[in-house]
């Protein structure tokens, strides 16, 4: 018997073709580019033992509350369209943060904030997360205020 | 002659580089699988509110969009605030991700946050990261 490699033929090689896979690829990476944004995002959370935020004077948000330890300090914060108000002084919320570390200074565990009428989004947004990132982590978000606010 | 000698040189075989390209577009394929977020046309259609210290994070479901005058939105559907907790199901999601508008009044945020029918679910407010402004 003459066997085929005798007869001077070479095995066939059978080649992996990897354009098909490529072309697969190509159409999955544009589907993923047009359909996907990049997230730019961050989140605050507003309720639920969250750590920079917690909202309200609800039964359920005071059952989640600490008892506020007797020693200290409460710091009672009007939050209004771009700025804060404590007492008779305000701040402009830009200013926030040159303020934190006084406060952490005089032992502050908690920040009470009432948005008033005038605050909008932006305003939470902003002073939770200059409060947030200055390591104070009670802060209380208290709806219903009647104040009006610059 | 000595390189007459030599076997005869194969003809050269021409570098393949579709393994490098397939490579390459799967290593994009998962830059963009973990780094985006699927997000529905008109979905994040608002002003959010701006942050520059936070981390950043994905987008994840539900998603609560509410408009500059409060209209909402729940994954696309518009939606009263009556109807966010009979939408969300009986089994309430851990948390609720809450595009609002930048200009979006406080007080109607906190309402939505106090609501007695969402006390079980977590609200978390997204906000849009910005880069820090450097100081010159």
């Amino acid at each position: 018997m003459i066997s085929l490699q005798a007869a001077g033929h070479r095995p066939r090689r059978y080649g992996f073709a990897l354009t098909p896979l490529a072309d697969a690829m190509f159409q999955l990476l544009i589907f993923f580019m047009l359909s996907s944004t990049l997230s730019p995002y961050s989140l605050i959370s507003l309720t639920g033992g969250a750590p920079a935020g917690q909202s309200a004077i609800t039964g359920q948000a005071d059952a989640q509350a600490p008892t506020p330890i007797a020693n200290d300090a409460l710091v009672v914060w009007h939050l209004s369209r771009g700025q804060i108000r404590a007492g008779d002084q305000s701040l402009p919320l830009a200013d926030l943060a040159s303020v934190i570390p006084a406060l952490l200074g005089e032992k502050v565990a908690d920040v009470l904030i009432f948005p008033t009428r005038s605050a909008a989004v932006q305003d939470i947004a902003t002073v939770l997360e200059a409060l947030g990132s200055n390591g104070v982590t009670k802060v209380r978000l208290v709806s219903g205020s009647q104040a009006e606010g610059g | 002659m000595r390189a007459a000698r030599l076997a005869p040189s194969r003809p050269r075989r021409q570098p393949d580089f579709s393994l490098a390209i397939v490579n390459i577009v799967l290593l994009l394929v998962f830059f963009f699988l973990i780094t985006g977020s699927l997000v529905q046309q008109g979905e994040t259609s608002v002003n959010l509110a701006e942050t520059s210290d936070l981390p950043l994070e994905r987008l994840p479901r539900p998603l609560l969009l509410i408009d500059k005058q409060g209209d909402m939105a729940l994954d696309g559907q518009p939606i009263s605030a009556d109807e966010v907790a009979g939408q969300l199901g009986p089994d309430m999601p851990e948390a609720l991700y809450v595009l609002a508008d930048s200009k979006l009044s406080a007080d109607r945020l906190m309402a939505l946050t106090t609501r007695p029918d969402l006390a079980g679910v977590s609200m978390r407010l997204v906000t849009l990261h910005i880069r820090p402004e450097r100081a010159p």
